[in-house]
């Protein structure tokens, strides 16, 4: 009842602003000219706090909504496609897959970002297959259970893959790229990658939010989804391309940046509801607003730079721990 | 075809194992049984109550799956209105027919208007959101299967009959001219199966055909004009009720002994083997038909009608 009442445009207004507010605080939040604050008046009088903060904070404030958007948005759709709740990227694959990717590619193709992206996205879509197809192929146990098991295969095998390319990788010159890789970090972004993200993930966005109301549909058991007119294979191949290609898009950027696409999904539905058609969006401003939070954390907490990847498993997995354990919620399934 | 077959089916074969079916039942001469149809031919008059019986295994359920379209024949035509089924586009299709399966676990916490809703989609465009007037059309589902209190509650939170009432809703909520139910009353307290039966009922007078299986022969007594009694991938029988529904029919199609009785106007259907204690009659070998006293207070009946 009070979900009804609540309503839910109001939700996402008040997210929205939120992560308004988020996007103008980062701008002064940093190290700069002292520890934790940039005063605002400062980027008038001080032309190095205003190039730090239109050439490297905004970018990078950018990037991590961008983020923090798709790998929500993407685990809402693999959650709800795979019909299971415990599933986001790193899960199936796609996260390993497009590390591998990355990694491949600065040891052998050793091209511009451009090159590094296609092939962390190539590999993040042969990391879903791969997981999809080997569940369809095991001959035990539920769906969910094959799929987390097909996951975890497909995610240790890239996992040894990225292994062996840094066993074999130039400690020099190599070795850092793809450590930074497999952490996840944002402090390398610049406008030039927020170019090459805008153009892979928004489309991605896009085509899940338009979808949305279908994603619904497609999480309904194959007999009830096929009963409702979908067309199960084509749609699911849609929206799973859509969300492999933001995820490899932010990967290919930012590295592998775990559990945001499992957490964020989790908390949209608790706030409104399992629709996706509210569900979705609110989970991609959540998403964002974490991202933000914990990007800020990992720049400004310390001299050094955390590594995002450490500060969202951190927090995530916290947050995660007091989720399940707090009784109001049910973990469907 | 004296009225119009909504539901025409010829020669069709199927086989899980993934060829194309056809020859697992002619080639395989050591295996005649791997096919689950077999060559089956069915026409459904539009408007009517077809009931399915069969045994476990004798493919009621595939039949259904074959003419929603979510398995494809490997050799044979089902055509539907007068059209071939694979001339239908999908979105056609979720106008057509729509199915109520046996169970159905749905991994998310949806309310249950969320959940009639979604029956709207083969109304809207690949990017449409539900409408107003679809909300209106699943909620007045929602009244039709007497559901309409649960309107906000969550899916996870119903009972059993409850759930059953509300995929009936969804369905309802297609608004199709075909109804395929498959074991609807399987879960249900004689309440509500009662209230399923009255439903499919009242569909039926409004011209949408219906087509259920069942495993109880009271249900396919009580609610059908046509009863298809199906044997291993075939059509045993298919005939109006009264005439399809003997001991005969039922023994052979069952393999054990089964009792009709008749009592007040309707079929009483029963297992022939007796309450332990009692040893078996003498000549109740499958083919018995006894009718006792029709004024009998203590006559069991299939419904509180």
């Amino acid at each position: 009842m009070a979900r009804c009442q609540w309503g839910r445009l109001p939700t996402q207004l008040i997210l929205a602003l939120l992560l308004l507010v988020g996007l103008l605080l980062s701008l002064f939040l940093g190290r700069y000219p002292a520890p934790y604050w940039t005063p605002p008046s400062a980027l008038w009088r001080d032309g190095m706090a205003q190039r730090l903060v239109l050439n490297l904070r905004l970018p990078r404030i950018l990037a991590a909504c961008l983020l923090g958007m798709a790998l929500s948005a993407a685990g809402s759709v693999l959650q709800m496609v795979f019909r299971n709740p415990l599933v986001e990227p790193g899960f199936l694959g796609v996260s390993q897959g497009a590390a591998f990717g990355a990694a491949f590619s600065i040891l052998f193709l050793k091209g511009g970002p451009l090159v590094v992206e296609c092939s962390a996205a190539f590999f993040a879509g042969l990391g879903l297959a791969g997981s999809y197809f080997l569940a369809r192929r095991i001959r035990f146990g539920g769906w969910i259970l094959r799929l987390v098991l097909a996951g975890i295969a497909v995610a240790a095998l890239f996992s040894a893959g990225v292994g062996m390319l840094k066993y074999l990788a130039d400690p020099a010159t190599q070795l850092p790229e793809i450590v930074f890789w497999t952490m996840g970090g944002l402090w390398s972004v610049t406008w030039k990658d927020v170019g090459y993200l805008l153009p892979v993930v928004v489309p991605g966005l896009v085509v899940m939010v338009l979808m949305r109301w279908r994603l619904n549909l497609l999480a309904l058991p194959e007999e009830t989804a096929f009963s409702v007119g979908t067309a199960p294979r084509r749609e699911r191949t849609l929206l799973l391309a859509a969300a492999v290609a933001a995820v490899a898009g932010v990967v290919s950027v930012a590295g592998v940046v775990g559990w945001i696409g499992l957490i964020v999904p989790h908390v949209a539905r608790r706030l409104v509801g399992a629709d996706a058609q509210s569900a979705l969006p609110v989970s991609m401003w959540v998403g964002a607003l974490f991202a933000l939070l914990c990007d800020d954390l990992s720049r400004t907490l310390t001299a050094g730079e955390i590594p995002l990847g450490i500060l969202t498993s951190l927090l995530g997995a916290a947050f995660f721990l007091i989720l399940m354990s707090s009784r109001s919620v049910r973990l469907a399934q | 075809m004296n009225t119009q077959a909504v539901i025409d089916v010829s020669d069709l074969w199927f086989s899980y194992d993934g060829t194309d079916g056809a020859d697992g039942g002619t080639s395989d001469v050591r295996h005649p049984g791997q096919a689950v149809l077999q060559g089956l031919e069915l026409e459904i008059p539009a408007g009517s109550i077809t009931a399915i019986l069969g045994p476990n295994g004798s493919g009621k359920t595939t039949l259904l799956h074959l003419i929603l379209g979510l398995l494809s024949p490997g050799r044979g035509t089902i055509r539907l209105a007068g059209r071939p089924q694979a001339s239908y586009s999908r979105r056609e299709m979720g106008r057509l027919v729509a199915l109520v399966p046996q169970s159905e676990a749905i991994t998310f916490n949806f309310s249950v208007l969320e959940y009639v809703l979604m029956g709207r989609a083969p109304y809207l465009g690949p990017l449409e959101m539900p409408r107003p007037a679809d909300r209106q059309v699943a909620v007045e589902a929602l009244e039709v299967v007497g559901a309409g209190t649960l309107r906000d509650r969550s899916v996870s939170a119903l009972s059993g009959g409850e759930h059953q009432l509300i995929i009936l809703a969804r369905a309802l909520a297609q608004e199709p001219r075909i109804l395929l139910l498959d074991e609807p009353t399987s879960h249900l307290d004689l309440g509500n199966q009662e209230r399923i039966l009255r439903i499919l009922r009242r569909l039926s007078a409004a011209g949408v055909t219906v087509v259920l299986t069942t495993h109880d022969p009271n249900v396919a007594a009580a609610v059908a004009d046509t009863v298809v009694l199906m044997k291993q991938g075939e059509v045993w029988s298919a005939a109006p009720a009264a005439s399809a529904l003997t001991a005969h029919n039922l023994s052979a199609v069952y393999g054990v002994p089964v009792l009709v009785l008749q009592a007040q106007d309707r079929l009483i259907i029963c297992l022939a083997t007796f309450p332990k204690g009692t040893q078996q009659l003498p000549g109740a070998t499958g083919s018995a038909l006894q009718t006792p006293p029709p004024a009998n207070p203590m006559t069991p009946q299939l419904s509180g009608r």
